[in-house]
């Protein structure tokens, strides 16, 4: 009788172990402390900019405004090495796993990189970097008529 | 099971064997393929409707919106339009026919096109959403129009 009851109450307990994606490490505030900290209001000049980052991916309003397209990606992952990773996810319905996302999170914080896109998505390095990112951010930088930072803000606009 | 028995089942079996495509609507979600990570598309991530009460026409500057928004998907006429195109899963599509079956993601596109005068200001923005929207036709639409202020 008690061993029926154990085991009533073993199949009963049988539920799904839940984890939550972690945040913590793709938030802007995190991403700006670790990568871009050299970015500062009021001070920051353009030449200053394009010397730590490089040119920037799109310019606006006469170049006022500098957007520079980033991607959290491994920092020696090669557009092959997505490819190939990519092509083996679409082949088996692999289901998100929110451990492995977390765990790849934590990695990317301390060996990451952000990867700056120089033009648009079209060729093909890009394009498996894109897809192989871990998240996607603008930065978008505002300058005064005399070339020094006014204003700065980083988008996170994937996931 | 005699032999007219036997002839109607093989014509059955010949002739009723379709296929069986069955919608399974979601809440839209994004589209991953039903791959490991949640983000495996080259689109931007959804811009809530919520989060565009700071654009007010005729008053919100174009340097305001890039900065709420980040880098637009297509800039037109000149930087006098701004397109942000995402990409959500609005369901599933189950195909099932004798011997097997596959399901896929219906995919439900969505754009967000604001427009600003001259001086950098918006002067309109609009959503435009469908699993049959083609952002790349809406693009060249409002290409070829003389006017971009299109409502």
């Amino acid at each position: 009788m008690v061993s029926k009851f154990f085991l009533i109450l073993a199949v009963g307990c049988v539920g799904c172990a839940h984890i939550d994606l972690d945040e913590t490490y793709i938030k802007e505030s995190f991403i700006s402390s670790r990568w871009l900290e050299f970015i500062q209001d009021g001070a920051t000049t353009r030449e200053q900019v394009i010397q730590a980052l490089g040119r920037p991916t799109e310019v606006y309003v006469n170049r006022r405004i500098f957007l520079f397209r980033l991607l959290l990606v491994e920092q020696d992952f090669s557009a092959h090495n997505y490819k190939n990773r990519m092509s083996r996810m679409s082949a088996g319905y692999n289901f998100l796993d929110p451990a492995a996302v977390n765990k790849r999170r934590q990695h990317l914080s301390l060996q990451g990189s952000p990867f700056l896109v120089s033009g648009r998505a079209g060729d093909e390095k890009n394009y498996w970097k894109i897809l192989g990112r871990e998240a996607e951010y603008s930065l978008v930088l505002v300058f005064d008529e005399n070339g020094t930072l006014k204003t700065h803000n980083l988008v996170r606009v994937m996931p | 099971m005699n032999y007219w028995h036997v002839c109607v089942s093989i014509f059955a079996l010949l002739f009723f064997s379709g296929c069986i495509a069955l919608p399974i609507p979601t809440p839209e979600h994004h589209a991953n393929y039903l791959g490991e990570g949640p983000i495996n598309i080259p689109t931007r991530g959804r811009i809530e409707k919520e989060n565009l009460a700071f654009i007010v026409s005729g008053k919100t500057l174009k340097e305001e919106i890039i900065l709420h928004l980040g880098e637009p998907d297509a800039v037109l006429k000149k930087e006098m339009a701004f397109a942000y195109n995402w990409e959500m899963t609005a369901g599933y599509l189950l195909v099932a026919v004798p011997g097997g079956g596959a399901i896929g993601p219906i995919p439900r596109k969505h754009m967000l096109i604001i427009y600003f005068d001259d001086h950098n200001i918006v002067t309109s923005f609009a959503f435009k959403e469908g699993v049959f929207l083609s952002p790349e036709k809406e693009i060249k639409k409002i290409e070829g129009a003389a006017d971009p202020e299109i409502p």
